[in-house]
């Protein structure tokens, strides 16, 4: 039987797949992953890195001779999507590194996709080719031209075909409307316009032009000393062209209808949980900055990640979460220390499955944790190399928080805050999710009968 | 380019401070007030360090300053139930806190210091580390200084005005106030692009110093006192900031193309400005 929808926690058991990437010890700066995106069909997954490349990988044709290999992906094309600039005005360094990857749905042969850095956007068509032409008149082979005196009969080129090239072509750049640093971009469901977010302002573009874009947010104040929260992410509604919701560093996420006017400074919807009193402490405004917020695909819930938690909200009630998950609440007693090594500053993606059933975010220590939105189990899982025997089932894993700690558990003071799960994907209809640690990029898939 | 004698103290302040935190993680004895000023004491430094590097992340710079206003309000209201001087204190016997003391001696200028030992006896009787190490900072302090890395932080980000807002039909009415709004947009970048400019001589200086083997030369001289310029970007630098701004030094002249149209913007910017401002005050 196919794994696809609406599994339950106990019946999908998650086995190792493969890894991409090198085993160093030492990992260069540039290799690390900043963001995983799977294509609409699941066909293609993108990985964006530090050093501002992209690499995409193919899944390949199910074969029937090993059936239990279902489709492993393979390296389709890899490209420099961003260089490292400098701004000489302002004596700064704009980082090449690519936050955010964003597929457009394909309507031809090519496929687009929107990579961006702390700056600048930019349209990548990525196509194939598998035939070239043969037999020009005017040039040879080689392409030197030939001696027009020396034809002396004419033929029609032929398209003849050769080994398959894969080309990555930039076709727009989205430059100089950005003055904060982009967290966010998405694509509208008209799949005209997108938008770009960064700390202060969200500006609409449409594909076709690039020398001109709308601000539809502006939350700068007129005087800065007056500024007091900022924008952590932004998406468009799958399917109502005219909806998008933003987050911000308070932990509110607000809802915005483009039709009312053309700056949206004044939202339709504004969630907000109030705060739980017996929780507070100094550093509770921190962590409830919301890191990254994601449409159900139904489009009838948003999912919100901060530091500690996991929400899952219905656009029809404002006033909090229908949902909450705990994702390590074993910190909430460490968090000076984790304000003190910036730890607490990690932003953590949140994905759902094709279903909208079951919730994925990651951990510390390269653990990340599924919740179960019906069942409300949940489990843990670690993406390491010592689990990656081709089709090993991943072993749940246990954090011990205090008293006896037992065999298989680990207890929190030996996790390893280096090893940070920031960035996960989950293919939009079957169980295959792809994990980023630090350098490396984990496929796991659900084990198939 | 900084002595052994420095770095060594600095990897003590970070030990100090990952001592600290874990400190107040792991002990629930530790007194309230003194966990706040804990608190507060590593808010105020990475803000400094912060304020050091080329370019502050504001994000995490405005979740700092708001828990800084939120211990500030805090202590008001304490102080507003109970005649309390919160006062500025320093501890004259150097330890291995000397790094913390630093940088608190340069980010708040230091008044009166020998008037506010006194009124400081009660901490001073208190033998506990913890109490000695941390700073006891005034109000106004505080306040200047979360506006004025704000204010800065603007002034680095903030140069070039956003690209064109382009008015819909809907729009019209509204076009006159963006058009005042843009104006204040452009005042303060003018004061921003001047800044920058200016900030842009200094900091050249200072990495031209940095590169002297300054440690060397003044080995035997006690520079503890003018240090806390250099304590601060081995911290927690994203690039070495000497990299960042010697570049531009050699290569002003050959600037990217665009931070050239950049600074051609800014300049018909502030001739339109002017145009503009003629035509408004009438003159």
């Amino acid at each position: 039987f196919l794994a696809g929808f609406g599994n339950l926690m106990q019946d999908v058991l998650w086995c190792f797949s493969q890894v991409k990437g090198t085993i160093d010890i030492g990992v260069t700066e540039a290799d690390i992953i900043s963001t995983v995106e799977f294509n609409h069909t699941g066909e293609l997954l993108a990985t964006g890195d530090k050093g501002g490349r992209v690499v995409i990988f193919q899944r390949e044709q199910e074969s029937k001779n090993q059936p239990h290999r279902r489709g492993e992906y393979n390296v389709y094309s890899t490209f420099q999507s961003h260089e490292p600039e400098f701004d000489y005005l302002k004596s700064l360094e704009i980082e090449e590194k690519i936050n955010k990857i964003r597929w457009l749905p394909q309507q031809n042969a090519a496929y687009f996709l929107l990579s961006t850095n702390d700056k600048t956007v930019k349209l990548w068509k990525v196509s194939e080719r598998d035939k070239r032409p043969e037999g020009y008149n005017l040039k040879d082979e080689d392409g030197r031209l030939r001696d027009p005196s020396m034809i002396t009969m004419l033929r029609v080129p032929v398209l003849r075909p050769m080994d398959l090239m894969v080309e990555a072509t930039p076709r727009r750049v989205f430059a100089n409307a950005h003055t904060y640093h982009i967290n966010s971009i998405s694509v509208n469901s008209d799949y005209e316009t997108y938008m770009s977010a960064d700390d202060l302002r969200i500006n609409l573009w449409n594909f076709e032009i690039t020398n001109q874009s709308f601000n539809i947010v502006d939350i700068k104040p007129a005087n800065m000393e007056e500024l007091t929260e900022v924008i952590t992410a932004a998406e468009f509604h799958p399917h109502h062209c005219n909806t998008f919701v933003y987050s911000s560093s308070k932990g509110t996420i607000r809802l915005c209808d483009m039709r009312t006017s053309a700056l949206c400074d004044r939202h339709a919807k504004f969630f907000e949980e109030p705060e739980d009193p017996s929780n507070r402490s100094f550093f509770s405004e921190i962590i409830s900055s919301i890191s990254d917020v994601k449409f159900s695909h139904s489009g009838r819930y948003i999912m919100t990640r901060d530091y500690l938690t996991v929400k899952v909200w219905d656009l029809n009630m404002e006033n909090r979460p229908i949902e909450t998950y705990q994702v390590h609440d074993y910190l909430r007693s460490k968090l000076c220390s984790l304000y003190e090594n910036d730890c607490i500053f990690d932003k953590f993606e949140c994905v759902w499955n094709g279903s909208d059933s079951v919730i994925m975010t990651g951990s510390y220590n390269n653990f990340f944790r599924m919740f179960d939105r019906n069942t409300k189990r949940d489990v843990t899982l670690e993406a390491s190399r010592e689990n990656s025997k081709p089709r090993a089932i991943l072993k749940p894993r246990k954090v011990c928080v205090g008293g006896k700690r037992r065999k298989d558990e680990i207890s929190v003071d030996s996790l390893d805050f280096s090893k940070k799960i920031l960035h996960t994907a989950w293919h939009p209809s079957e169980n295959i999710i792809a994990v980023a640690a630090t350098n490396n990029l984990y496929i796991f898939q659900d084990k198939v009968n | 380019m900084l002595g052994r004698g420095l770095k060594r103290k600095l990897s003590d302040y970070e030990e100090n401070m990952a001592g600290l935190s874990s400190a107040f993680d792991s002990s629930r004895n530790l007194p309230y007030p003194l966990k706040r000023q804990l608190v507060l004491n590593m808010c105020l430094t990475k803000l400094q360090t912060y304020k050091m590097l080329v370019e502050p992340n504001l994000h995490r710079s405005v979740l700092i300053a708001n828990t800084v206003r939120q211990i500030q309000e805090e202590m008001r209201q304490e102080s507003n139930q109970q005649p309390i001087n919160v006062f500025f204190f320093i501890t004259p016997s150097s330890h291995s806190y000397t790094g913390v003391e630093s940088s608190g001696i340069s980010f708040f200028l230091p008044s009166g210091i020998s008037q506010q030992e006194s009124n400081c006896c009660d901490l001073r009787s208190v033998e506990d580390p913890i109490e000695n190490s941390l700073l006891i900072v005034s109000d106004d302090d505080m306040s200047s200084a979360i506006s004025s890395i704000l204010k800065d932080l603007d002034f680095v980000e903030d140069i070039s005005p956003p690209t064109c807002l382009v008015p819909t039909g809907d729009d019209q009415p509204k076009f006159p106030e963006n058009t005042g709004l843009k104006l204040e947009d452009d005042r303060q970048d003018l004061k921003g692009t001047e800044c920058v400019f200016g900030s842009f001589e200094i900091s050249n200086s200072t990495s031209y110093l940095k590169d002297l083997a300054i440690d060397d030369i003044f080995e035997d001289i006690d520079t503890s006192m003018y240090d806390s310029d250099f304590c601060c970007p081995p911290l927690m630098p994203p690039r070495p900031p000497s990299l960042a701004t010697e570049e531009p030094l050699k290569t002003f002249p050959s600037c990217n193309s665009s931070s050239a149209s950049n600074i051609q913007i800014c300049r018909t910017d502030l001739s339109e400005l002017d145009h503009i401002m003629e035509i408004l005050v009438g003159s």
